[in-house]
This record gives C-alpha cells, structure tokens and sequence, in this order.
C-alpha cells in the first residue's frame, strides 16, 4: 500500500530589504535540508520556479523585497516541513539578514575630473591600491579550467568520477570547516566561508553535476564545468547586484574543486597576448608572478584587500591597481579596451575622443614627471643644503629586487620573507629559501638588503602551521612570538639567511620585538646555527649585521639598553602607529585616527632616533610613511639615517630631497614636536612649504605654444604644470578649486586674456602660469572674444593678508589692464624673456 | 565730482584690482576725483576715511559680495554696480543716477 502523499502549500510576501540572496537563502535551506518531502518555491512575480533545498536555486529565482511566493510541499513529513517554514518564514525570515558590518569599498568618493566628467561615458570606481593608469584588453582570469592533459572524448568510468567528485568536495568542506574554526575569519570573511560551504554542497548543482556524470558519461571535470556554467548563466540573469555577485563565488568554490580532483594538473596561469588590464575576483602571488609584466597594464581585482600579497606584489611591479571593484567589471565585454586608472579610481569602459584628450595630458603630465625624476634615479638623495639620506626599497620577492635597484634604492630596507611561506602546504625548504635569499643578494649588486625573518600571525596567518585561534591576533601570536615553538623553521630560515650572506651584503632583521629577552633568545639562536654551520664547514658572513623592528611602542623606550645588542632599528610606522594610537587603520570608524602627523607619534619617533643615534646605532623607517613625498621635510627633520619605501616612489622621494633644505627641515620638526594636535602639524608643515619655493614664477610655468582646445584642457593643463614643476601633489584638487572660482563668473578679461585664479590649500606657494594659446579658444569673455593668453594665479590658501608675496597679485592684475602691458607679453619670444619681463613689471627682485 | 568707491570679489585676487584700477583710471578720463578701497585677499587697502566721505558726492561699490563697514557710507548717494561692470563698461558706472 503506497503511503498517501499530501501537498501543502504556503503563501507569503518577501519582506526581506535586500531580497532572498545567498544568506537568507542559507538559513531557508537550513531549516528544511533535513525534511524528506519535496519542497519548491515559485516567485509568483516572476513564475521562477526553485528547488527549495538549493541555494543556488533558490538565489536564481531572483525573489526581491515584495514579491509573492509559493511555497509547495510534498511529501511524507509535509506537514511538520509545513510547520517548520511558516514558523520561519512568519517570525525568523525578516531577521535572518541582519546587516553586516559594511564593506567599504573606494574610499576615496570618485569625483571624476571637469573633462572626464564632460565626456559623458560609463566609469566603474573602485579603492585604487597601487596608483597609475594603464590601458590594455580586459582579460578576465575567471571560469574554470581543465587540465590541458584531460581528453574530453575518453571513455570514463562513472563510478570513480563520482567518487572523485565526492572526495574533492567533503575535503574542500574539511578546509573550510578548519578555516572557520581557526578563529582567524573575520565577521565578513566567515560569511563568504557559509556562503562557499553552501554552495559546493549545493544538492541542484550536486545533482546536475552526477547526472552529467552517469547519465552522459562525462568526466568530473567537463560535469562540474558544464553545471557551474549552467548555474553562472541563471545567476547572472538575476536582477538582484547580490545574487549577481555569487558567479564569482560559485566560480571560486568549484575552480578549487576542480584543483582537489585532478591536483596539479590544471594550469591557471593566463598567457597574455597584447596590453592588457586583468580582471579577476583575486588572483594569487603565484598567478600574478606567472603574468607577462611587459603586457600587464592593470589589474581589477574585486575582492583582494589593501594587504594582499599579490596587491604588494603588484605595487613593487608598479602595476595599476583597484580592488573593492564589485561584480559589475563582470559586465565588462572581455577583450574590450579598457583604462584602469588607479590615481583616480576608475575603470573607464568607454574611450571617447574627450577620454582620449584627457589622457593623453594626464599622459604628458606623468612623462614629464617621469622624465624629471629619472634624472634622480640614479643619484642619492641629498639636500639643498647637501645633506643626504638614503633611500631603499621595501621588497618581498628577490626579482623585485632587480626592478628596486633600476629605480634607484640604494639597497632593500625591507625584505618580507612572509610571501615565501604563504599559499602553499609546506614551509619552504632550507634550500629553497637560501637560493631566494641568494638571488636576492645577487640581484642588489653590493648594495645591502635587509632580510625580514618571517613575520607570520596577526593578519598573516599560514594554515600548515596551525596558530591557535585568538581574540584579538595584532596583540598576540604573531612574528619573534611564534618562534620559540616553531623553531626549526626560525633555524632553518637563520641557516638559509647565513649562507646566502656570503654572495652579497645581507643584514638580518627580527619583527615585532618587544623586550630584550626575545632579542637575547634571538642572539642565541644566531650563534647556534654559525655553530652548526661551522661544523659543517658551510661558509657564511660570521659578521652579519642584526638589526630589530620598531613597531612595539614599548622597545622605543629602552633604545639605549637594546642598542647594546643590537646593529640597527628599523621602524615600522604601520604598526607603530596602530600601536600607539589604539586605532585600527582597517577598521572604516576609527582608522581617522589613525595619522601619522600625530605629534605623539612623532615625538615618539623622535625619542627613538636621538636615542640611537647618541648609541652609534643606525636608524631606517620602512613603513608607508616613508614613501610620501609630503612627510618627508618632517623625516629628514627627525634625522633618520634612512627612509625604505615601494620602489616606484624612490626617484619622486630623491626629486622632492632635492628641493629641501635640512637645517629648514629641523627648524620644522622643532615646531611640530610642540603641537598639540595633527591640525596643528599640517599648518605647521604647510606654512614651511613655502619656504622653499619663494619664486612666484619661474620658466617652467610658461609656455608660449599650448595647443589646448578648450577652457577645461586649460585648466587641466595649469593644474598639471603646477604639479611638474613641484609645486603641488595634488592637481585634480588645484583643478577643482579654479572651477569653483569659474563657477561664479568667467574670468575672461576681454581682448584675449583669461585670469583663471584661485586660492588653494593643495599648493605649496602663490604661483603664476602665463600660457600663449596656439589657437584661441572660447572663455565667455567680457567682450565675447575668444582667449589666447593664459594667466593663471594660484594663491596658497592660509596666508595671513597682507603678506607682500600677496601684493604681486593685485600688481599683475592691475597691470593686466593695460593695453602696453598686453602688447608686450604676446610680442616676448621666449619663457625666459616672459619670467623676466613679470620680474621687472611686479617688482619681483626685490623681495 | 567727488567719488569713494569700494571694490570686492569672491577670491579678491584679480577682479578686486582690477575694477579699482578701472575706476582710477575712468574717472580720470571723464575728469572726476575719485578714491577707491579694495576689499580682496590683502584685506582692506586704501581705506576711506571719514574726512573722504564728508568731501565726497557719492559713493560707488563695485562688489559680488558682502563688504565690510559699508554702514559708513550710509549718508552717501550710491552707486552699486557689479565688480565686473567696472571691467566691461566703466564710464556707464559715472554714468548712473546715485540714489
């Protein structure tokens, strides 16, 4: 006698605001994974029917916030089912998708520049990571792949693909149930860890996947490609952004099943075949290593952080970065041509002819500053006043070592080793790390390279070393902490370290030190393994230097005792920073206060210099702070034997040197140890910035042969020479500040000259470009006349009135007026001729 | 006549000069005694006294915004224009009926 089957059937409306995405659709599931009946659920909308028992489809029938649904119950245990999802539906639905702590992405708020702005086409933002524009082919590194070797007309036997299918997948669930268990995820990453959970074991996707194996005698492989697509394709139909987003999961989760199956066997690596912009949710160290540098021109990666080893990598291979993109670079036609501008945040998917001219002066401008800076390259960096300090890299590759010393360090400060232990099962060997530490020191031609021993933990975990679970892992077991109980690994990274000290000039750095225990534990550790290698009769630099990390607030107070132990300091302001202030640069709520012009931090570090210079002991800083350009009167102010950065920042960092005067520097540093706050600081900063550039004009503003077409190139064009010629860092803003002036009336003077003018805070002096145009262009002048002489005046906002430099404005616009003054500057034949002429006309020499 | 006048704009850089320069210069043509404040980025320059206002016939402001202390010239007959009308057509500004 057949059991009768009865159907119940449940209506209800979504009340869910962000619509029945992966997460409610995982607790849905959740509640009735366990029932034997059939269950189903029709967006009444839409007539999209879904499997109740499959996330993804139920995410694919795209129910949004109002719809009406059916939900049909069939089966045996129907009635407690039907009880089950009422009870859910009616009281836990509405709650089930509490928001999330808020990713954050770009947070730089894109406001695109007038031209870009007037071009009218379509730019998706993002959180630029490594700056630059570059231009290529979208290539996307998504999809699944097979391995080359599998041949899709062989005969195979159902049974052991099924099997295959199955390990693969229950040791994906044993990886993430480690990860999640691990206590390392945060909030946003455990999500994404369910989410993947639930979509490998999805019972839709299973099915389809086992049907294609037995039924149409299939591989695994072509099964699970076959079915993801399938699955990718009513995803991306969806008109929900979050249910959208989950290709790239459900791409992920199976491309790493796909790897369980068939190991490594399956080739990832992309060959490019002209420029080209990258575009993939993350991309590993190793599969960024494996791109063509010569053809990558940028990189989208939506989902990789600020920290991700491959966005380190991409910054030393100065390779144009966003991230935090989102899923719309999906709807990016692949091999389109694209522009990632990462100065801006953009990725432009449209190249029209405004596009073009904006680039193409954005192009001019940073080939002149390029071409400015390669003069520095090769030179140190020395001060107007012919002081100097030296300036490294921060590396974590020994081929990026070669590309630090073409740009111009003058030795690697910072070589993180972490990168050699990370995506992979096994610490690396002793060999294997020697010949890394070898290249490295080959790769710097004599000049020193400071070896970082690992610094894992904290944000850094490595899943084969199994850290314990902690609460708050910055202040835990990370870095000189672990390595008592690993070691072996110290050890052996110590034995790879000494015997690579013989092929160049290698220092030894230990991070995270915090008392002069770990540094004499330490000691020892160096000379047991000299010891060892001794016996061994295996040579190495037996006067090695040693060198600690400063980042632990603590260390920076017993200076005197541990430079007793010790060579040098290097300190890592990220850390430091962090430390000191309590503030989280990750954390979107508190990371404001997370600034380096904290006068706390820089008394700190004030402390720290004076203390080991009155040791004898060399001080370096290797963290961001030393890389920009803006802080650096106040470095050299503080007296820092050395300051190590990315390598793309090394000539700008040697150029701006040029332009600073060390005593004037020092005068800085005494103001700024005496203000109560970083407000304070910065006034105090800007105000000495002047200092430096007392001229109003020089030849470098003047150009009598602009071949600009309308009044925003102009702009545009003033903004970028103010920024060539050192007088600012941030143009876009100097931009925006003379659109704010046009705002309220032309400047158009009539009889052919324009006065674009305006106060900023981004300029470092009152400057003054004068432009003879090749072809007038329309300003809406007084007189209705077209322009074809520029004058621009810029004044630094914050001056007090009554300043003399603020004279020479009123005197030029006065003389502006008058016919023979006008006459003169279009008649003049050189920029020379021009500087000279306004020298004498304001009265220039005398101040 | 007897003229004051006060010229403002809203970076006081250029315009502010300008228009004082304009003024001098228009008023001298059309045989006028005139003196001009500026109101710009270097604050108050040229200042109008009260011993410039009593001698004056009327008072001409050329300004785009608010300018300071114009309740000194609360008995004078004025003249308020545009900063930029001192650019565009001075003599029209002599031109004008005070009221």
């Amino acid at each position: 006698m057949s059991v009768q089957t009865i159907t119940f059937e449940y209506e209800f409306v979504c009340p869910l605001p962000n619509g029945l995405h992966a997460r409610p659709a995982n607790c849905f599931e959740q509640v009735i994974v366990n029932f034997a009946s059939d269950i189903s659920v029709v967006n009444l909308n839409s007539n999209k029917k879904a499997n109740g028992k499959s996330v993804l489809s139920l995410i694919g029938a795209d129910i949004k916030k109002g719809d009406k649904c059916l939900v049909r119950i069939q089966g045996n245990d129907a009635k407690p089912a039907y009880d089950a999802i009422v009870e859910f539906i009616e009281h836990r639905m509405p709650d089930c998708d509490a928001a999330l702590p808020e990713v954050v992405y770009g947070t730089n708020e894109v406001v695109l520049p007038p031209i870009l702005e007037d071009a009218g086409v379509d730019v998706i933002s993002g959180s630029p990571v490594v700056p630059g524009i570059g231009r290529g082919k979208a290539v996307f590194f998504e999809g699944l792949k097979l391995p080359e070797s599998l041949d899709t007309g062989d005969f195979v036997d159902a049974n052991e693909e099924l099997n295959e299918v199955e390990r693969a997948v229950s040791e994906f669930n044993s990886d993430i149930a480690a990860n999640l268990s691990s206590g390392k995820a945060t909030v946003i990453e455990r999500e994404i860890l369910d989410t993947h959970l639930s979509i490998a074991n999805d019972v839709e996707l299973l099915n389809e996947i086992r049907y294609l194996i037995s039924e149409k005698g299939v591989s695994a492989g072509e099964a699970i490609v076959s079915a993801v697509e399938h699955f990718s394709k009513v995803l991306k139909m969806a008109k929900s952004k979050l249910v959208q987003e989950r290709v790239l999961d459900l791409q992920d989760v199976y491309s790493q099943i796909l790897k369980k199956i068939y190991h490594g066997k399956i080739d990832d690596s992309v060959k490019l075949e002209s420029h080209s912009v990258c575009i993939a949710g993350n991309l590993t160290p190793s599969q960024f290593m494996s791109l063509d540098k010569e053809k990558l021109k940028g990189m989208v990666l939506s989902r990789a952080g600020n920290t991700s080893h491959t966005v380190i990598l991409a910054r030393s291979f100065g390779i144009p970065t966003l991230t935090g993109v989102g899923e719309v670079c999906l709807n990016i036609e692949s091999g389109k041509e694209v522009i990632v501008d990462a100065d801006l945040g953009i990725i432009v998917t449209e190249i029209n002819e405004k596009v073009e001219r904006y680039y193409a002066l954005e192009n001019r401008k940073q080939k002149a500053i390029a071409q400015k800076y390669a003069a520095f390259k090769e030179k140190p960096a020395i001060t107007k006043d012919g002081s100097s300090i030296e300036v490294m890299a921060n590396v974590a590759t020994a081929d990026e070592v070669k590309i630090a010393i073409a740009n111009g360090a003058q030795g690697i400060g910072l070589f993180r080793t972490e990168i050699l232990f990370m995506d992979r099962k096994e610490a690396p060997s002793e060999d294997e790390q020697f010949e890394e530490y070898r290249k490295a020191a080959e790769n710097a031609k004599g000049n020193q390279v400071v070896i970082r021993t690992f610094d894992i933990g904290g944000d850094k975990p490595i899943g084969y070393l199994n850290l314990p679970k902690e609460e708050n892992p910055f202040l835990g077991y990370r870095a000189v902490r672990i390595y008592r109980e690993y070691e072996n690994l110290f050890k052996d990274q110590l034995r790879a370290i000494l015997r690579a000290s013989v092929y160049g000039n290698l220092k030894l750095m230990i991070p995270m030190i915090s008392c002069v225990e770990e540094v004499l534990w330490v000691k020892e550790k160096v000379k047991q393994v000299k010891e060892e290698l001794d016996s061994e009769s295996i040579s190495y630099n037996s006067d090695i230097k040693l060198g600690i990390m400063v980042e632990v607030p603590a260390i920076a107070f017993i200076i005197p005792r541990v430079s007793k132990e010790v060579d040098f300091f290097s300190i890592g302001t990220n850390d430091l920073t962090q430390y000191l202030l309590a503030a989280d640069r990750g954390n979107e709520k508190v990371k404001f206060l997370y600034n380096s012009n904290h006068p706390a931090l820089l008394l700190l570090i004030k402390k720290i210099v004076d203390d080991a210079r009155a040791n004898g002991t060399w001080v370096g800083m290797c963290g961001e702070m030393a890389g920009k350009a803006e802080n650096l009167p106040i470095l050299l102010g503080l007296g820092l034997d050395e300051i190590s950065m990315a390598s793309p920042f090394i000539a700008g960092i040697k150029a701006e040197c040029a332009g600073l005067d060390r005593a004037l520097c020092e005068e800085l540093v005494a103001k700024v140890l005496n203000c109560a706050s970083v407000g304070q600081v910065e006034a105090v900063v800007a105000e000495q910035s002047h200092k430096d550039f007392p001229a109003v004009i020089e030849a470098g503003l003047v150009d009598l042969h602009v071949d600009c077409t309308d009044k925003a190139e102009i702009i545009k064009y003033t903004s970028d020479i103010l920024c060539i010629n050192g007088r600012t860092n941030y143009p876009l803003e100097i931009e925006r500040d003379f659109w704010k002036r046009e705002a309220a009336y032309s400047t158009g003077l009539g009889h052919g000259f324009a006065v674009p003018h305006c106060k900023s805070k981004r300029v470092k002096c009152h400057s003054i470009c004068v432009f003879r145009l090749n072809k007038p262009i329309e300003w809406n002048a007084i007189d209705k006349k077209p322009v074809d002489v520029i004058i621009a005046m810029v004044i630094k906002d914050g001056e007090n009135a009554g300043n003399s430099h603020m004279r020479i404005f009123s005197r030029l616009a006065k003389k502006i007026l008058h016919e023979k003054f006008r006459n003169k500057l279009r008649a003049l034949l050189s920029e020379r001729e021009v500087v000279s002429f306004l020298y004498d006309q304001l009265g220039l020499t005398d101040i | 006549m007897k003229f004051v006048a006060v010229t403002a704009c809203p970076t006081g850089i250029a315009h502010t000069y300008m228009a004082a320069e304009n003024l001098e210069k228009t008023a001298k043509v059309l045989g006028h005694v005139i003196k001009v404040e500026t109101q710009g980025a270097m604050g108050i320059e040229n200042e109008i006294t009260p011993a410039d206002i009593e001698g004056a016939d009327a008072f001409i402001l050329a300004s785009d915004i608010a300018i300071e202390q114009i309740e000194r010239f609360s008995g004078l007959p004025k003249i308020e224009v545009p900063v930029q009308l001192a650019l565009k057509d001075p003599k029209s500004i002599f031109k004008k009926k005070p009221c």
